[in-house]
């Protein structure tokens, strides 16, 4: 019999933007229950949504602006409100 | 309060303090140098026009953040609208990933609970701005709404002149490509 992992890896994604109706709840969690890798993905997703939900409060992480980048912005900046 | 005399040595402390931080947000969303450097350059020239608005309520920093957030959405939101073709829901991507029996044909690596830890990793960092940019830009554009900008789907929707269905196939596709590059690039290893 042929596994649901592709409808649930969507029902999955759902699950995190919408209520799911109660049929798809037990869906999902019968699925879950019973598949390690579905469990593996929906947890990945979980953790992902985690990470970047701390980009939000904007902390410090990642890429930089070189001097060279800032200095190029300082000056657009200022012929720009010049030109006001 | 900002001092409203001058522009130059306020754009240059703004830059010296926040720049970095405002590049990183930019560049997580837009996953493009050029882009991310522009939008920087929108958020620090919205903030010198709207100065007198700012009263102290927040820091400075997250008072630039929000202008930024705000440039940011609006310019996905335009880009959205403007595309001409919605990307296509004939060749699902995500029924690749899935083998004749209906299960995944890669198992899913766990990923470890500790959004914190990974968070401040500028190498995963990194590796996630990557992935991201590898999405096709609609699924990029309508995945950093919603996850980045932390905007209901209803919102994003109305805003992008999107159908609910079409949303969530982009949610669904942009979130199984993530995790499987990420498995791939980065949790996968050693």
């Amino acid at each position: 019999m042929k596994r649901a992992c592709h409808q649930i890896s969507r029902l999955a994604s759902e699950a995190m933007d919408r209520p799911l109706t109660l049929w798809e709840r037990l869906q999902l969690r019968l699925h879950l229950s019973m598949c390690k890798m579905c469990r593996h993905h929906d947890h990945d997703l979980q953790q992902l949504k985690k990470v970047l939900a701390i980009f939000t409060t904007g902390q410090d992480a990642g890429a930089s602006l070189s001097d060279k980048d800032k200095q190029d912005i300082l000056e657009n900046i200022k012929e720009i409100v010049g030109s006001d | 309060m900002i001092k409203s005399s001058d522009l130059e040595s306020t754009a240059t402390t703004w830059l010296h303090d926040h720049g970095d931080t405002l590049y990183r947000f930019a560049m997580l969303k837009l996953g493009n140098e050029e882009q991310a450097r522009d939008a920087v350059q929108e958020a620090l020239l919205g903030a010198w026009k709207n100065r007198s608005r700012f009263r102290g309520e927040s820091s400075i920093r997250t008072w630039l953040i929000s202008i930024l957030k705000h440039k940011i959405t609006d310019s996905i939101r335009k880009s959205i609208r403007n595309r001409e073709l919605i990307e296509q829901a004939e060749h699902d991507p995500t029924s690749g990933y899935f083998n004749k029996q209906g299960a995944w044909s890669d198992s899913p690596k766990l990923w470890p609970d500790s959004p914190e830890k990974l968070y401040h990793d500028a190498e995963f960092l990194t590796v996630l701005t990557q992935c991201l940019s590898k999405l096709p830009p609609m699924q990029r554009e309508v995945f950093a709404l919603r996850e980045i900008s932390g905007e209901d789907s209803t919102t994003i929707c109305n805003s992008c002149d999107i159908s609910p269905t079409n949303f969530h196939v982009l949610m669904h596709r942009a979130r199984t490509a993530l995790r499987l590059c990420l498995d791939h690039h980065w949790f996968g290893k050693g």
